[in-house]
């Protein structure tokens, strides 16, 4: 049965997750249209200074700015649309289908996290992609015009720089990376699960149900961002004793990687926590009223 | 083992001070069309949605063919609520596809014949359908089971007397006889023809559950008649 609640999830995201991902082509689209104008191709030329800006260089810098905004929006109204998407079919009238199914609460809270997770992360891959090819973009409109060979730059230098910088900051740019990649990976399931306990929770109001489901995805994200704080302080303060006991560079290693770490450690056990939550509450705690 | 639904002490309470089904202790049978009957606020659709799972009792146990209510019972359970569940930008014919994927004594054949008989295309968004269609095409779908157990709440209240006369036409001729019928009502004097045992509902208490012949040998009264009696106020 997990098959075929993924496959009819999967049926009812997919028209507003290929929506959103057609717009972030266009807005990809536009974004680069906003380099192409005279004033881009010529900000490194000696035309500069003399330049006057045209109709289009305005509608250009209004463009990165709806784009910028566009691409904000699509990213949190995707999760908005999530929350609200859950919270429709398993807690108003249209619970009483979902509910009445001959499915386990595992597979229907399951079945929703990984479905809409999965889309999630299609969006913000999406979202990447898109942004890279404007910043790509800007650099080929800018570069252009200063004649740049991209493969005359001196690579080799560049890495024993990063390397420096990486051995005397304590810095990996590898691990950070992976971290980054993982976050990317797992946040959107993480994200979603978080929703889906918090929706959860707020079920077990006597009354405002909804709203007690976002009360919860607030005080959620506050623990976690207090108790992420207080890791954070810890390795501060394990930098600053290193510094005082006379070393010689600052661990950044530490100090920004154990704050990352310990982010991506507590939404991964908020979310599993919640997970629980979600499914002792659909399993034991249900009450369409 | 004749008893299909088993209700031990069971109570629900939406609150401290009231008591929505209080202490419940009932055994229905394989086979019976039984009307569950009461006056509004009487606990009818508290309990159906106990028995369908919507709804977790306070204490007590319920029994479906001796499992607990879950997976396995609401395989067996066609369920149609008092309320629509249908909505959104999907087809009929979709909404058919998902009812044939989840349960798998679904008929599509019987599906499409009786949405063919009311005329309704398959292709129609459920959005763009009436509040009264939508309630027709969720009794096809619920009727188009061969459940063990039919639940209907409230399935003629609203509707005009063609309507009612559509939706009880449809449950008589598309229930599995060997399965039970549940429908709870208060328009007793349009569905005590068809039943066969009657569960009367009071403060969410059990009054009384008998047999439709009994109360007519009983008393010498129609059900409807005896329900007057015994709620008049």
């Amino acid at each position: 049965m997990l098959k075929t609640l993924i496959k009819h999830e999967w049926k009812s995201v997919s028209k507003v997750g290929i929506l959103l991902s057609l717009a972030m082509v266009v807005l990809t689209f536009l974004g680069w249209l906003a380099f192409q104008t005279p004033m881009w191709k010529s900000m490194y030329s000696d035309e500069m200074a003399d330049y006057t800006m045209h109709f289009a260089d305005i509608m250009s810098i209004l463009m990165l700015l709806g784009y910028f905004l566009a691409i904000i929006a699509i990213s949190y109204g995707f999760i908005i649309y999530v929350a609200i998407h859950m919270y429709r079919k398993m807690y108003t009238d249209q619970g009483y289908l979902t509910h009445t199914l001959p499915v386990s609460a595992h597979q229907l809270v399951g079945s929703k996290i990984l479905v809409n997770g999965i889309w999630y992360l299609i969006i913000d891959i999406l979202m990447l992609i898109s942004m890279f090819v404007v910043v790509v973009s800007l650099l080929f409109t800018v570069f252009k015009g200063l004649d740049v060979d991209f493969s005359a730059l001196p690579w080799n230098e560049i890495k024993e720089g990063i390397a420096m910088v990486e051995a005397e900051m304590g810095f990996n740019l590898g691990r950070f990376l992976l971290t980054m990649i993982l976050l990317m990976v797992i946040g959107p399931f993480t994200m979603v699960a978080i929703v889906m306990g918090c929706i959860s929770l707020g079920q077990l109001a006597k009354s405002n149900k909804g709203l007690m489901g976002f009360v919860w995805y607030i005080a959620v994200n506050m623990i976690i961002s207090i108790i992420a704080y207080i890791v954070q302080m810890i390795s501060y303060v394990g930098v600053m004793d290193e510094l005082l006991a006379g070393s010689s560079y600052m661990n950044l290693d530490s100090f920004y990687m154990a704050s990352i770490d310990s982010t991506i450690v507590l939404t991964a056990i908020a979310s599993v926590i919640l997970y629980f939550v979600a499914v002792w509450i659909n399993k034991k705690k249900i009450n369409l009223v | 083992m004749s008893e299909l639904i088993e209700l031990t002490n069971l109570c629900k309470s939406y609150d401290s001070r009231f008591l929505a089904v209080n202490n419940v202790n009932l055994k229905l049978p394989k086979g019976k069309i039984i009307g569950l009957l009461g006056p509004n606020g009487s606990g009818k659709t508290t309990l159906i949605k106990m028995l369908t799972g919507v709804l977790q009792p306070t204490s007590g146990e319920i029994l479906i063919d001796g499992k607990p209510v879950g997976v396995e019972s609401k395989a067996k359970v066609a369920y149609l609520p008092d309320r629509t569940y249908l909505s959104g930008g999907e087809t009929i014919r979709q909404i058919i596809d998902f009812f044939k994927d989840f349960y798998a004594d679904f008929s599509v054949e019987r599906a499409e014949a009786m949405l063919q008989t009311l005329n309704i295309d398959l292709d129609k968004k459920v959005r763009t359908l009436s509040k009264g269609t939508k309630e027709k095409v969720q009794l096809i779908l619920v009727m188009s089971r061969q459940a063990d157990l039919y639940v209907l709440d409230e399935p003629i209240a609203g509707v005009d007397p063609a309507a009612r006369d559509y939706i009880l036409r449809t449950i008589l001729d598309n229930y599995n006889p060997e399965a039970t019928v549940l429908i709870s009502t208060h328009l007793i004097s349009d569905i005590e023809q068809v039943l066969d045992e009657v569960i009367f509902m009071r403060y969410g208490q059990l009054v009384l559950y008998t047999a439709v012949d009994n109360i007519r040998e009983k008393y010498g009264k129609s059900v409807d008649a005896y329900f007057r009696e015994v709620f008049s106020c």
